[in-house]
């Protein structure tokens, strides 16, 4: 089992975020995570991330970009604990030949190539989540965990970059605010209400009726 | 009602405004503030007539004063952003914030006496002076700056193996724009401290400004004034991080060649000898008499030196600070009324930056001249000085205030008084407090001219060569400053959280 939470619950600031959680989630699965803004969505995706770390790249709703530096080191920051301190201030010199092709390649498939040199706080919303994205994908872990990566984006652009996240990981967690999203792209649907799990179905068996229930 | 509440924000500032006002009269009492001068005015007028009308026939030595002033300041100031920047990465650690409150706590003048025993009225002398004391306060501001930074390491937790490489992709490029800002700030406050090492010998401005001053030849001290206040306002056009190593080779290339050599032996021997009182040299003392006898000595020196030097530096200061806050309650309010009408802001705002360009030194040296020896000239000058800095700051703050909001009648009195007074209130008093330790320091230095504050005794010490004696002194004056700082950084805390109160009611 790759992921496995067995009853447990999370206070923050002694609010009860999530109560009696009870959840396992096998390798090469893709699990879209739903609810309403606050239900703890976020917090159940940091219990997961800290579970297999190593194994995980994690896009956070917050981006955690950098704004002083451009695409491209923001991007490579996602390897910077695997080239070392030499390497690394070599790069932020003159950028290193290889990680600049993997970079490249990664930042053509979700069409952000031509702003590598830009720095990223001159970018909009939506090309900021695609330099997350993009950090996590140079991270080359087999489980992708996203926290809203796809929110900022418009619908063909969420797709398309939703499609390249599932195709190169091998398991996935995502949590998701767009209901026809996550029927569409997921094998299954966890939902969650008031700090509870009150849906995990296979998306086929999933209607939107059944969504709608968890924004009431 | 809030002002009658009792507890209120309002009535606590106000308090604190009035004990400060309070205190600062009640060391006037005890303080000599008398003007010892005969025609105080129609020297002022000779004075001002002559640095009005400034005139120089040395345009080479002035260059070269100019030349000197910028190099020994860029020299300084660049080992010493060095230096603040590893220190600043190990800051964290309670000995380092110790060893960098007490360094900074030092004077440069009183760094500069120190260091030219060992090396002479040299560029060393004069570049260590500023660099010592100046990387101490780059470790602290920096240090202070990455607690800002919006994104900390413990952010990227999947990063987290490299310190240095975290330092460089995460930390860095979030706060350079604040180090790169202070660096141009420290910058400024390198050249108004290079400017004032020539008033112990080194060949900088500030010893032709003396010369000048002393000689009562006002005009080439109003050229001396005039080119310094340029260079001052200049920098911001020509000050290019990416032109650094150019200035800095070029600094090198010209520095001054000293005359003066010393051996290590000389070095060693100050160290091991000079600085020592003679009854711990004894050899025939057992090292618990020679405590007890350096405890009998350093005793006698506090009675007879340490307290009456302490206790003036306090005076001073205390009444310092009073006249500060209220230069600033009349200075304020009157550029904020005169803001629209654009001859008399254009005044203003020259007289601002003369008043925060002007080394309180150089003030304090140019009154005492006028007003004869007292506390009184000292007290002006830090005044003018801090309270210059603390107006064009808060000035700064008004305009940014009145932009985002709709103010009906911008530079009214009545807007002021209601609504710009009560949102910078506690900024004011926190400014203050954050000066409060930059006028204790320059109390304590400001004895080199005559006032029988700590930096007095320091200085006659040196004369004297008792370096036993100056060295001594200058510890206590470096943990008195390092005492005043730590009060001074806890009531500044206390109001910059009221201002973020006072602010978040709004």
């Amino acid at each position: 089992m790759l992921f496995e939470l067995r009853h447990c619950s999370f206070s923050y600031h002694s609010k009860l975020v999530l109560d009696d959680i009870c959840l396992q989630i096998g390798t090469g699965e893709s699990v879209a995570i739903v609810g309403q803004s606050g239900v703890g969505k976020s917090t159940l995706l940091n219990l997961l991330a800290s579970q297999h770390s190593a194994n995980i790249a994690y896009c956070t709703q917050d981006r955690q970009l950098i704004s002083g530096l451009n695409c491209y080191n923001n991007i490579y920051l996602g390897k910077l604990a695997q080239f070392g301190a030499i390497k690394n201030l070599f790069n932020i010199l003159w950028p290193n030949p290889q990680a600049l092709q993997e970079v490249r390649a990664i930042a053509e498939q979700l069409s952000i190539d031509d702003k590598l040199q830009a720095s990223v706080g001159k970018l909009s919303g939506g090309q900021q989540q695609r330099v997350a994205v993009a950090r996590a994908f140079f991270q080359q872990r087999p489980i992708f965990l996203g926290d809203e990566p796809v929110a900022n984006l418009d619908s063909v652009k969420a797709q398309q970059v939703l499609q390249v996240i599932l195709e190169r990981h091998q398991s996935n967690v995502i949590a998701l605010h767009d209901r026809d999203l996550a029927l569409r792209y997921f094998d299954r649907i966890i939902g969650l209400k008031q700090g509870k799990i009150v849906l995990d179905a296979a998306a086929a068996d999933v209607s939107q009726q059944d969504l709608q229930q968890l924004y009431l | 009602m809030g002002l009658f509440a009792g507890t209120s924000d309002g009535l606590k500032l106000r308090n604190f405004s009035l004990l400060l006002v309070a205190t600062g009269l009640l060391a006037a009492v005890f303080a000599d503030v008398q003007v010892h001068a005969s025609e105080p005015w129609g020297h002022l007028g000779t004075m001002l007539q002559g640095l009005f009308s400034p005139s120089v026939s040395d345009v080479q030595g002035l260059g070269l004063d100019l030349f000197y002033t910028l190099s020994f300041a860029l020299l300084g100031v660049s080992l010493a952003v060095v230096a603040g920047l590893l220190l600043s990465l190990l800051y964290r650690y309670p000995i380092v914030r110790f060893i960098c409150a007490f360094f900074r706590a030092i004077h440069e003048l009183f760094w500069a006496l120190l260091f030219m025993q060992l090396f002479g009225l040299s560029a060393s002398t004069a570049i260590l002076a500023i660099t010592i004391p100046y990387a101490c306060t780059f470790a602290r501001v920096y240090h202070d700056i990455y607690q800002h930074a919006p994104i900390k390491l413990a952010q990227l937790p999947e990063l987290a193996d490299s310190k240095f490489s975290h330092f460089l992709y995460v930390l860095l490029p979030q706060v350079w724009p604040q180090m790169r800002s202070y660096l141009r700030y420290r910058f400024e406050c390198g050249v108004r401290t290079s400017a004032v090492l020539g008033f112990v010998g080194l060949p900088t401005i500030g010893f032709h400004l003396e010369t000048a001053f002393k000689q009562g030849d006002y005009s080439y001290a109003g050229a001396l004034l005039l080119a310094f206040f340029l260079l001052i306002a200049s920098i911001k056009y020509w000050l290019k991080i990416y032109l650094l190593p150019l200035y800095i080779a070029i600094a090198l290339w010209f520095l001054p060649r000293s005359e003066f050599t010393n051996s290590s032996d000389n070095i060693w021997r100050f160290f091991s000898a000079d600085i020592w009182p003679s009854v711990v040299k004894n050899v025939e003392l057992s090292v618990l008499e020679k405590l007890s006898a350096y405890a009998q000595w350093l005793n006698s020196l506090m009675l007879e030196q340490g307290l009456p030097g302490i206790a003036s530096t306090l005076l001073l200061s205390l009444m310092a600070l009073a006249a500060t806050y209220l230069l600033c309650i009349i200075l304020v309010p009157l550029l904020n009324c005169i803001r629209r009408q654009w001859l008399m802001n254009g005044f203003g705002q020259c007289l601002l930056l003369v008043m925060r360009s002007t080394p309180e030194y150089i003030l304090a040296f140019v009154l005492l001249l006028l007003l004869g020896p007292s506390m009184l000239p000292a007290v002006i000058a830090l005044a003018i000085h801090n309270s210059g800095l603390i107006s064009y700051l808060l000035q700064r703050d008004i305009t940014t205030l009145e932009t985002g909001t709709e103010v009906t009648e911008p530079g009214s009195f009545s807007v002021f008084l209601y609504k710009t007074m009560p949102n910078l209130y506690s900024k004011f008093i926190s400014l203050l407090m954050y000066r409060a330790e930059i006028i204790l320091r320059e109390s304590a230095i400001l004895g080199v001219l005559g006032v029988t504050t700590l930096g007095f005794y320091i200085d006659s010490a040196f004369e004297d060569f008792r370096f036993d004696r100056a060295l001594a002194l200058l510890v206590i004056t470096a943990l008195l400053n390092v005492l005043v700082d730590q009060l001074s950084r806890k009531l500044q805390l206390c109001f910059s959280d009221q201002g973020i109160r006072v602010r978040s009611k709004d």
